[in-house]
């Protein structure tokens, strides 16, 4: 995957489409979408310009649109599915379940030395684990 | 631990993309060429679901791509899905005008195939139309439906842009132009579509040779108005020589040929400038011979028929034995069996020929025959002939010193 900053030339550059790693089947408010990201993210002004022109040429001209999507490789390759789910900050991936468990937290030795008595703590003397930010996904 | 779904699918895609880049580098070694955009990729899923496609995969994975590289390439594309067809028309096309300057045979090759694949497209009919609705709405659809004829253009273009240069992208356009039926074969098409694209690859093709003819033709005629001699314009028209090359020998540049030649030949004639008329001649040998061999194959295209037996003529007159010009002027006579001047050279050949046969001291049977059944064809082909007369009178003395019974009997 090229990288998302640049105006994409190089191997693809004939074909917009290809160039800027657009789906033609999105439609002008996909292809804008997606150019405004690039024009965002481009280092100069003439890559700007470059993309703005790829925009103009791709949205307000329906038959070069066409044009250019016909020539340009249909997306049929397996799809990606979803990214393995991030750690969400209420629910520990399941490794981490057991050590989470209520009676490690209070463990009985551990409120012995705090001079407590099981029931006394109403929250967990430590951060959860699912809470570190270096666990989350 | 396994894999998850959406895991697996990463892994074949990423698969996919590496065996896409081996495989135009094996289709493009050692060229070291780009690969086309990952999104190529989804071909080889589409490959690999076909019979046999699992097997391609893993040995492509194994660095082995000649499998998948000759599913790539079956005889028919007929119940390939439109999806793989689009695949493979970009991929060929690509392959195609990569290896334009590098590999042209292999670069004609390839857009033949890619060329085969959008007529397969069209003869598909929704694919393509699909998309234009989805893309651009329902007034695209006419673009998508024209698209393998637009390619076709695309192709005409390209030669005609070529037809000054006459560079090496503009033959390769030309010689995939002139395997549009090829094209048509493969991808399986009606006949109507396969008459369509058939009829405008041949005018493209036409009007780009045309175009590169034209140029030399009119500096011939331009120079033959301001009163150049004939072998300085036969030089001028050599120039369709190399267009002849550049369009893998096209007819329409050898009846320009034989239509050109002829005014200069005719000067030379005239002028009894045998020297002049061979070295007029000589460089457009292949080219009359090209011609000749199309009539004698198709005596149909017999309005090129008399331009060529005038030319064809016009060797046998500068050919240094009797035996050549009689093979010359049969040549002749077979390109356009009613060519009058063809006959009358030709009757004057074999009476040549019959007279210095009876020209020795001692005239066999034999030999008075054969000369008799020369003088005999002469006088079918051009009883006009002014050689007839003394012919004749020479058989004759032939045949009284040999006396009756022995001319019947041999």
């Amino acid at each position: 995957m090229k990288p998302r900053g640049g105006d994409g030339q190089g191997d693809h550059a004939e074909n917009p489409f290809e160039r800027y790693d657009v789906d033609p089947r999105e439609g002008p408010a996909g292809i804008t979408r997606v150019l405004r990201e690039r024009i965002e993210a481009a280092p100069d002004e003439a890559t700007r310009d470059r993309i703005r022109a790829a925009w103009e040429e791709l949205t307000m001209h329906p038959e070069r649109r066409l044009r250019a999507a016909l020539l340009a490789h249909p997306e049929t390759r397996a799809p990606i599915g979803l990214p393995p789910p991030a750690a969400r900050a209420d629910a520990s991936p399941p490794v981490f379940a057991e050590l989470e468990d209520e009676a490690l937290l209070y463990a009985p030795e551990l409120l012995a030395l705090a001079g407590l008595e099981p029931g006394d703590a109403a929250e967990p003397a430590m951060p959860r684990l699912s809470d570190d930010p270096h666990l989350r996904g | 631990m396994p894999l998850r779904t959406e895991d697996e699918a990463l892994l074949l895609r990423l698969e996919d993309e590496e065996i896409l880049r081996g495989l135009f580098g094996f289709d493009t070694a050692p060229l070291g060429l780009p690969p086309p955009h990952p999104r190529a990729a989804g071909m080889i899923r589409l490959l690999s679901r076909m019979p046999g496609g699992g097997e391609a995969r893993d040995r492509a994975l194994a660095l082995d791509f000649r499998a998948l590289a000759s599913m790539m390439r079956p005889e028919t594309l007929t119940g390939l899905a439109p999806e793989l067809l689009h695949h493979l028309a970009l991929y060929f096309g690509r392959l195609g005008a990569l290896l334009t300057e590098r590999s042209p045979n292999v670069a004609v090759g390839a857009i033949v195939r890619a060329n085969a694949a959008w007529l397969a497209l069209e003869e598909e009919g929704k694919y393509l139309s699909n998309i234009a609705t989805t893309i651009a709405g329902a007034d695209a659809t006419r673009v998508a439906a024209h698209f393998a004829m637009d390619r076709i253009d695309e192709l005409g273009g390209v030669a005609e842009a070529a037809s000054t240069t006459l560079d090496q992208a503009g033959q390769v356009a030309l010689r995939a132009l002139a395997s549009v039926p090829t094209s048509c074969l493969s991808a399986g098409v009606s006949q109507a579509i396969e008459r369509r694209a058939v009829a405008r690859a041949r005018a493209r093709r036409g009007s780009a040779v045309d175009l590169a003819v034209e140029r030399v033709r009119r500096a011939v005629l331009t120079m033959a108005s301001d009163g150049a001699p004939a072998n300085a314009r036969a030089t001028e028209l050599e120039k369709v020589i190399h267009v002849w090359a550049w369009s893998d020998k096209d007819e329409l540049v050898e009846q320009v040929v034989a239509e050109e030649l002829q005014p200069i030949g005719w000067e030379l004639y005239h002028a009894a400038n045998w020297d002049g008329l061979r070295r007029a001649l000589a460089p457009f040998r292949a080219v009359i011979d090209s011609l000749a061999a199309r009539i004698e194959r198709n005596p149909d295209k017999i309005a090129y028929a008399a331009g060529c037996a005038e030319i064809l003529m016009f060797t046998s007159e500068t050919e240094s034995t009797i035996e050549k010009q009689i093979a010359a002027g049969e040549r002749t006579l077979r390109v356009c069996p009613t060519h009058r001047n063809g006959r009358l050279v030709m009757a004057s050949y074999l009476c040549d020929k019959a007279t210095r046969s009876l020209d020795v001291p001692w005239v066999t049977g034999e030999v008075a025959r054969t000369a008799e059944a020369l003088v005999a064809r002469a006088e079918q082909l051009y009883p006009a002939s002014k050689s007839l007369p003394e012919a004749r009178e020479r058989l004759e003395a032939a045949k009284a010193r040999l006396g009756r019974a022995f001319w019947g009997t041999g």
